[in-house]
């Protein structure tokens, strides 16, 4: 039974050379533990200017809604979230390389955001939030007049 | 580029397109099946390509995020994902079974009945 097992972590391999050899940088030799890769050490956080508002995105797969919260207080923008991932009773490991991930992100917003209307959404392992700006902070599109 | 695929542009490996991310994933064993959970934030049921061609697994995943507007802060490129795996013998192919859920895609690999462990009863001679 052992060899099989041993065998079945050779074969799961990935297919590509190029490919296992990032792995094998990135993640180690060794797949038992719980290795860092992907929100190892924070969520990944895209931030745009879309000109009308601020888009923040966040990267949190397998995170409910109820693991998350978002707060903004006196002009900070809190991310934060956790998600356990437990190996079930009886079953063996074969790789491991998504880690629990517990985390706080916190943002100083300029002071031109409009907080009644900040609004945030979780879709797909994507948290969005949005972050309009107030009206008269906005760019304004001025027509020229052809006289 | 277009942004809504035609099928045979979804049957091309994402990597033929444009760079993909090798997704992270945990591979769990236990008596009856194989579970494979793989990250994969950003990609639609849609955009999900789960194939089995021989004793090859690939996963691949579409990714279409918005990046209108300046960037402020950049923590992490929305690429596609991509990851292929060769899969041990005694796998049952066509009872696959592929769910994704919060941006994480569970695959389970039941395994045929005749490579699951089996418990020989001894009988007593009597």
């Amino acid at each position: 039974m052992l060899t099989r097992w041993t065998d079945f972590d050779r074969t799961f391999a990935a297919l590509d050379l190029l490919r296992r050899r990032m792995e094998d940088s990135v993640f180690g030799r060794d797949f038992d533990g719980a290795v860092e890769s992907w929100g190892g050490r924070d969520v990944a956080v895209n931030v745009f200017d879309h000109g009308g508002a601020f888009v923040v995105r966040a990267e949190v797969p397998g995170f409910a809604d109820k693991d998350i919260t978002v707060n903004l207080n006196q002009g900070v923008l809190t991310l934060a979230g956790e998600r356990k991932v437990a190996l079930p009773d009886g079953a063996t490991a074969h790789r491991r390389e998504r880690p629990s991930v517990k985390f706080s992100r916190a943002f100083a917003l300029p002071k031109d955001i409009d907080a009644e209307h900040v609004t945030a959404e979780l879709k797909l392992g994507v948290l969005t939030v949005t972050l309009p700006k107030k009206p008269e902070s906005q760019p304004r599109q001025i027509t020229v007049k052809v006289g | 580029m277009s942004t809504n695929p035609t099928n045979a542009e979804t049957r091309q490996p994402a990597t033929a397109r444009r760079q993909a991310a090798v997704p992270a994933v945990d591979i769990l064993e236990t008596r009856d099946e194989f579970t494979l959970r793989a990250d994969l934030p950003g990609v639609a049921p849609d955009g999900l390509n789960v194939r089995v061609h021989g004793d090859e697994l690939s996963i691949e995943g579409q990714r279409h995020e918005p990046e209108a507007g300046t960037v402020v802060e950049r923590g992490y490129e929305a690429l596609d994902f991509a990851r292929t795996f060769r899969l041990p013998p005694g796998i049952d192919g066509s009872r696959i079974e592929a769910r994704l859920e919060a941006g994480v895609l569970t695959l389970r690999l039941p395994k045929a009945e005749s490579s699951k462990p089996r418990k020989i009863e001894v009988r007593a001679a009597s």
